[in-house]
């Protein structure tokens, strides 16, 4: 939400920091406050971009639960 | 002796530069984040303090900036918190007992844990987009208060399941094994000695989790709830919009004079929250007394 308010909410694809971008956590709010049937592709396409969200912080839990056994020191 | 002696106490020196160093930075970094604070809260307060009286708080949203207040989104808040509250604890407080006290240690267990600390680290939205299919589409909720509800113990359940397990976990063992030797049996133990013992922690967990709960937004917007509502809720399965909601809205119109109106909805969020703190703390220092 935070991301929605301070980054802007035009989809453009750019490297330059500086430039308003659309997250998309921004995407789903900014669908989602319109109208969406069920059923339709706007409303398909809301749980395709979450389905993605899903899966890249699925990964990175992986990856931190992996370096969290890696370098845990046991004290027993 | 004495080249020994002047090396310690240069290296000694050295130390100490180190050390002053090191505290200056922190303390440099600490009052750079209070400076933050301090000035988004000014900004507030500078902006928001105007608009801030008994009409803004009991008034309904309008069309015209200086009429519009906060009474729909205020009780929605405050209902949606009772209720998620209401939800979340015992399923949360439940689920960390069973972790903590009966399950065994195989790799069922550490597949829910796995999974619960990944839980807890997804992006709100997605619980929203759950809460959207599962509570108010599956089971016929709909826009209610009840599904939002649903949604935020899903999102902060993860969070009150972690912080109480730590909790039950500091319990000491001795406590444990005296409460077995006197003949009490498991469910005894636990209501009697585990519970009382680990209170305060389980608090603080949930304290923490509702503060975060009535800060969402996102989940409720992509579940459904209304940006425009002119009434309190009435029942479980009314329809409902919360103060974040108030507050984006107003934030997303072009008049500036809704921008103060968004400011003072801040204000009142912020003086809730604290509220509600503060309570939860008193509660937890109660607790802490009668041990």
């Amino acid at each position: 939400m935070i991301v929605t308010i301070a980054a802007g909410q035009q989809p453009r694809f750019t490297l330059n920091p500086l430039q308003p971008v659309e997250t998309m956590t921004a995407y789903i709010v900014q669908v989602s406050l319109g109208d969406t049937p069920a059923g339709t592709l706007e409303y398909k396409t809301l749980f395709a971009v979450a389905f993605m969200l899903f899966i890249s912080t699925f990964i990175l839990n992986i990856i931190s639960h992996h370096l969290r056994q890696r370098f845990r020191e046991v004290y027993e | 002796m004495k080249p020994n002696r002047l090396l310690l106490q240069g290296h000694l020196k050295k130390l100490r530069r180190e050390d002053y160093a090191y505290r200056t930075i922190s303390v440099l970094i600490i009052s750079l984040l209070l400076l933050v604070l301090g000035t988004l809260i000014i900004d507030v307060l500078r902006d928001g303090l105007v608009r801030f009286n008994w009409t803004f708080l009991s008034s309904f949203p309008s069309r015209k900036p200086e009429q519009a207040g906060i009474l729909a989104a205020l009780g929605g808040s405050i209902y949606l918190i009772m209720l998620t509250a209401s939800i979340s604890t015992p399923i949360g407080v439940g689920a960390a007992l069973y972790l903590e006290e009966y399950s065994s240690k195989n790799r069922f267990t550490k597949l829910i844990e796995l999974n619960i600390a990944n839980l807890a680290g997804v992006p709100s939205i997605i619980y929203g987009l759950l809460g959207l299919e599962i509570f108010a589409r599956m089971m016929r909720f709909d826009r209610s208060l009840l599904a939002g509800a649903c949604t935020m113990s899903l999102l902060i359940l993860p969070i009150i399941i972690i912080a109480s397990r730590e909790a039950i976990q500091s319990v000491p063992s001795s406590i444990r094994e005296a409460s077995y030797a006197l003949g009490a049996n498991k469910m005894e133990t636990i209501i009697h000695h585990i519970i009382p013992c680990a209170l305060p922690g389980i608090l603080t967990g949930n304290i923490l989790a509702i503060s975060r709960a009535m800060g969402e937004t996102a989940p409720l917007i992509a579940m459904g709830a209304l940006t425009y509502v002119a009434f309190v809720p009435d029942g479980l399965f009314s329809p409902f919009t919360v103060l974040p909601i108030q507050i984006f809205n107003w934030i997303s119109r072009p008049q500036a004079s809704f921008h103060v109106n968004a400011a003072t909805g801040i204000l009142v969020l912020l003086l809730l929250l604290l509220t509600i703190n503060s309570v939860a703390i008193w509660i937890r220092a109660r607790y802490q007394v009668k041990k």
